[in-house]
Parts: C-alpha cells; sequence; structure tokens
C-alpha cells in the first residue's frame, strides 16, 4: 500500500479533507499493511514538520495559517516546536547569506510621502531584504541567482524575478528613491510590510505613473515572515516600466489606514 | 504480589498477549500507542497523548473481558473514535475555548527575545551533532516546495540510502534537537 502523496498529508492535517477522505485515511493510519515499517505514520509526522517549517518561514497564506493555528500550535509543547523550526529557519539563512550579515553595504532608502497618515521609507538592506527575499524565491521554486550590488538595488535577483521590499519605518523626507531593475529580470516581487496587521485583513495595492494605474490588485493576504507581516505581488517588469512610481497599499477593511512609497524604478542596460 | 497491582496489570497483559502474537509485544504496543497519538493530534492535539493512553486501557479492558479481537489496532480505532466523541461532548458541555486564549499570532518583544534565546540554544545543539548530522538535518528541513522534495532525493543518493530511511533518521535527529532546544530554554527560563 502506497503512502499518500505530501498534498494529501498536508490537507489532512490542516482538516481541508471530505470526511470520507478523513475516515478512509485514519483506517490507514491503523492498518498494519501501510505502517507495518512505520513510513506512513513517519510521512505524516514529516508533513506536520514541514507545515510548522512553512509556518515559522512565512511562506503560508493567510488561510494556512490560520488552520495552522488553529490544529497544529495549540499547546505549550507546540509553541515549544514552533520555536525551534523558527530557530532553524533563522539558522538557514545565516548560513545561505554569512556575507550580507557582515557586509554594511550601502541600501536604497526611499522616503514615501504620506498622503494622511504617515510617510514610510524604501530599505533595500542586507539581512532583512534577504530574509522577505531569500524565503520567497525558495518558496518560488527559483534558485537565488547572481546578487547584484548596486546602492540602490534590491539584494537579491534571479534569471526570473527581483525582489523589492517596502518596509514601513520611520519618517526621514520626502525624495523618493531609485530602483535599479536588473538586467535580465523578467519579473519584480513586490513586498510591502504592513505595520499594523489584522488577522484575517486584506489588503489593495495599486502602482501609479502620474497619477495613472499601471498595475493594481486586491483582496491580497497577509503573510508573515518572522515578525515581520507583509502584502505581496508579482508583476512583469515591463509593467512596472521606468520612472516615477508610487506604490499605494490600502487595508480592504479599514480604507482609511493607507501607506504611500515614492520610487524611481530604472532599468539596468 | 499485591492484589490491586495484579488486577490493574492484568489488562495490559491480556492486552501484550495478543499484540505479541505477530511481533514483539513492547514493539507492536508502542507502535499502536504512536499511532493512536497521531490519530488524536489530528483532533484534540493538547490532549493526545492522554486520550491515546485511555484509548490503550480501554482495549486492555475488552481484552481482559474476553472481547474477542481480531485486529486490535483496527479495533483500537473505534475506541479511539469513541473516546474522541466523548472528549467533544465534554468540551462542549463545559464550553472551553478550542483555542488557548493566550496564544496570539501578533509578535511582540518577548517572542523575540524568545527567539534569539531559540537560535542560541540550536547553535549549541547544532555543535553537539556530529557534522554529517549537522548537514543533513540543515539541508533536509530548510528547502521549501519543489525544492524540497528534490533536496530529500539528492540527500537520500548521498547517504546511499531510501527516501523512508532518511526520512526517519531525519526526524530522530529533529527530534533529539527539538529535545535539546526545549531543555537549554527551561534552563535559561529557570535563572531570568
Amino acid at each position: 500500500m502506497t503512502i499518500p502523496d505530501t498534498d494529501i498529508l498536508r490537507r489532512w492535517l490542516l482538516h481541508q479533507l471530505s470526511p470520507m477522505q478523513t475516515e478512509a485515511l485514519e483506517a490507514r493510519l491503523f492498518d498494519d499493511d501501510a505502517t507495518q515499517d512505520g513510513s506512513f505514520t513517519a510521512a505524516l509526522r514529516e508533513a506536520e514538520h514541514d507545515l510548522v517549517d512553512d509556518y515559522a518561514s512565512g511562506r503560508l497564506d493567510a488561510d494556512e495559517r490560520a488552520a495552522v493555528e488553529r490544529h497544529l500550535l495549540r499547546s505549550a509543547a507546540d509553541r515549544s516546536r514552533l520555536a525551534f523550526a523558527r530557530a532553524l529557519a533563522k539558522n538557514a539563512l545565516a548560513a545561505a547569506h554569512p556575507a550580507q550579515r557582515a557586509s554594511g553595504r550601502r541600501h536604497a532608502v526611499a522616503t514615501p510621502q504620506t498622503r494622511r497618515i504617515r510617510r514610510r521609507r524604501v530599505v533595500v538592506g542586507a539581512a532583512l531584504a534577504a530574509s522577505f527575499a531569500l524565503a520567497l524565491l525558495v518558496l518560488s521554486g527559483i534558485q537565488p541567482g547572481p546578487r547584484v550590488t548596486t546602492p540602490y538595488s534590491t539584494v537579491t535577483t534571479s534569471t526570473a524575478a527581483q525582489t523589492i521590499t517596502l518596509l514601513a519605518s520611520a519618517q526621514r523626507g520626502a525624495n523618493e528613491q531609485e530602483i535599479r531593475i536588473a538586467r535580465g529580470a523578467q519579473q519584480i516581487r513586490l513586498q510591502a510590510e504592513v505595520a499594523q496587521p489584522h488577522s484575517g485583513e486584506r489588503y489593495a495595492l495599486r502602482i501609479a505613473a502620474d497619477a495613472q494605474t499601471v498595475f493594481a490588485a486586491a483582496d491580497l493576504p497577509l503573510r508573515q515572515t518572522g515578525p515581520y507581516s507583509y502584502i505581496e505581488v508579482t508583476l512583469p517588469v515591463n509593467q512596472l516600466g521606468s520612472g516615477a512610481r508610487q506604490v499605494s497599499v490600502q487595508s480592504q477593511g479599514s480604507p482609511a489606514a493607507e501607506f504611500v512609497w515614492n520610487l524611481r524604478a530604472t532599468l539596468d542596460p | 504480589m499485591n492484589e490491586a497491582v495484579s488486577s490493574e496489570r492484568a489488562p495490559f497483559d491480556a492486552l501484550f498477549a495478543r499484540l505479541g502474537r505477530d511481533e514483539p509485544a513492547q514493539l507492536g504496543y508502542e507502535r499502536l500507542r504512536q499511532r493512536l497519538i497521531q490519530f488524536f493530534r489530528l483532533h484534540m492535539p493538547p490532549e493526545a497523548e492522554d486520550l491515546a493512553d485511555l484509548a490503550l486501557d480501554r482495549l486492555a479492558r475488552r481484552l481482559h473481558e474476553g472481547v474477542a479481537v481480531d485486529h486490535p489496532q483496527r479495533y483500537a480505532l473505534g475506541v479511539a473514535r469513541l473516546i474522541l466523541l466523548e472528549a467533544r461532548t465534554r468540551l462542549a458541555r463545559q464550553h472551553l475555548a478550542e483555542q488557548d486564549p493566550t496564544w496570539t499570532d501578533a509578535p511582540d518583544a518577548a517572542d523575540a527575545v524568545h527567539l534569539e534565546a531559540a537560535i542560541a540554544a540550536l547553535n549549541g545543539c547544532l555543535e553537539q551533532l556530529g557534522e554529517r548530522a549537522r548537514a543533513l538535518i540543515l539541508a533536509y528541513y530548510t528547502a521549501d516546495g519543489a525544492q524540497r522534495i528534490r533536496t530529500r532525493q539528492r540527500l537520500a543518493g548521498e547517504f546511499g540510502s531510501s527516501l523512508n530511511a532518511l526520512r526517519n533518521r531525519a526526524l530522530r535527529l529533529r527530534e533529539t534537537l527539538e529535545r535539546c532546544v526545549r531543555e537549554q530554554l527551561e534552563t535559561v527560563e529557570q535563572f531570568t
């Protein structure tokens, strides 16, 4: 008897299967043919660890996060497992980018204007952007490629996608900052931090050029990497284009809460 | 032998005798207990071990009473389902919240401090592993998505092992590390 595939095991753990499927899997759990060598229970335990690891690394969407919290992270022992998973994720990031932590490279700082609430600044920096970018590059199966190190560009690129991270931070001024799009990048993965997230809330993101919308997305779920909550969109590089761009993020539940960043995108020749 | 102790042991003697027909009794008991824990973790994680032990206790008593059980594992599943129903009814009557009210996904300062302590503990515990074991566990559990499967298949090739055998080895290593980190954190908490 074969072990159910990983997707089925994950959905079982998150209580996303039908009652009939659940009952059938439970019966298999107690069937010697399936579990005599312990492989079924081992696969199930591994699927549970992988879910907790994905939760710790911010690779789950809001619905999956809620399901993991509800079904897999309910006891003190579970919290201990989560602490372990978070430490393991941090350890992996540190091992993957030791140079970045020590480099002290210059970073692009975009200083957005707020219309009403507050200003935000784009900081494209070593460890922080790396933790967003690397986690998401790994999630998408894209291998991080050569790192483009210019004063104003993002930290990691791959042959397919370049990641731009917008952080919520203290005000610094109103000047827009330059974002250089690496040659060969075909897509932009844009992540915008949400400073005071509310669980279950959805967000809308808009990119404008001279008050004209060049990109918009709605109903975006909140993602989490460590202590940072953010939303994410992916768009083709040619849709972002080059020139002055204004990125705005708005909570769909509380439209008054809006965050704005001012950028200037430049395509590397 | 003390009569009270003897009467408590008798049902488990019956259970071991039944489980021992097809494999070493202790191994069969532990395997069955793990399956029951897995089952209850899917439904009531905080009480999984206690409910698993309750299921084993009831199975043992049925066998001691002379109930003919052809397949003890499947019988145990039936007992477990009944126990689950009872537990849910009990909770509903007690109006207990299903989620721990102190659990929140909102990060806070305490979480950040705890993470730093966990990272330090993990680094210390990793040092105690051999180099090969350390490399295995870091590679095995830090990929994700499609890359995760490919990484694990590659590791199985490198270690000259089947995927199942490697999975079991990685699980044991992880559990060893988790226990080490937990003990280190508990020690830190005692002195803070």
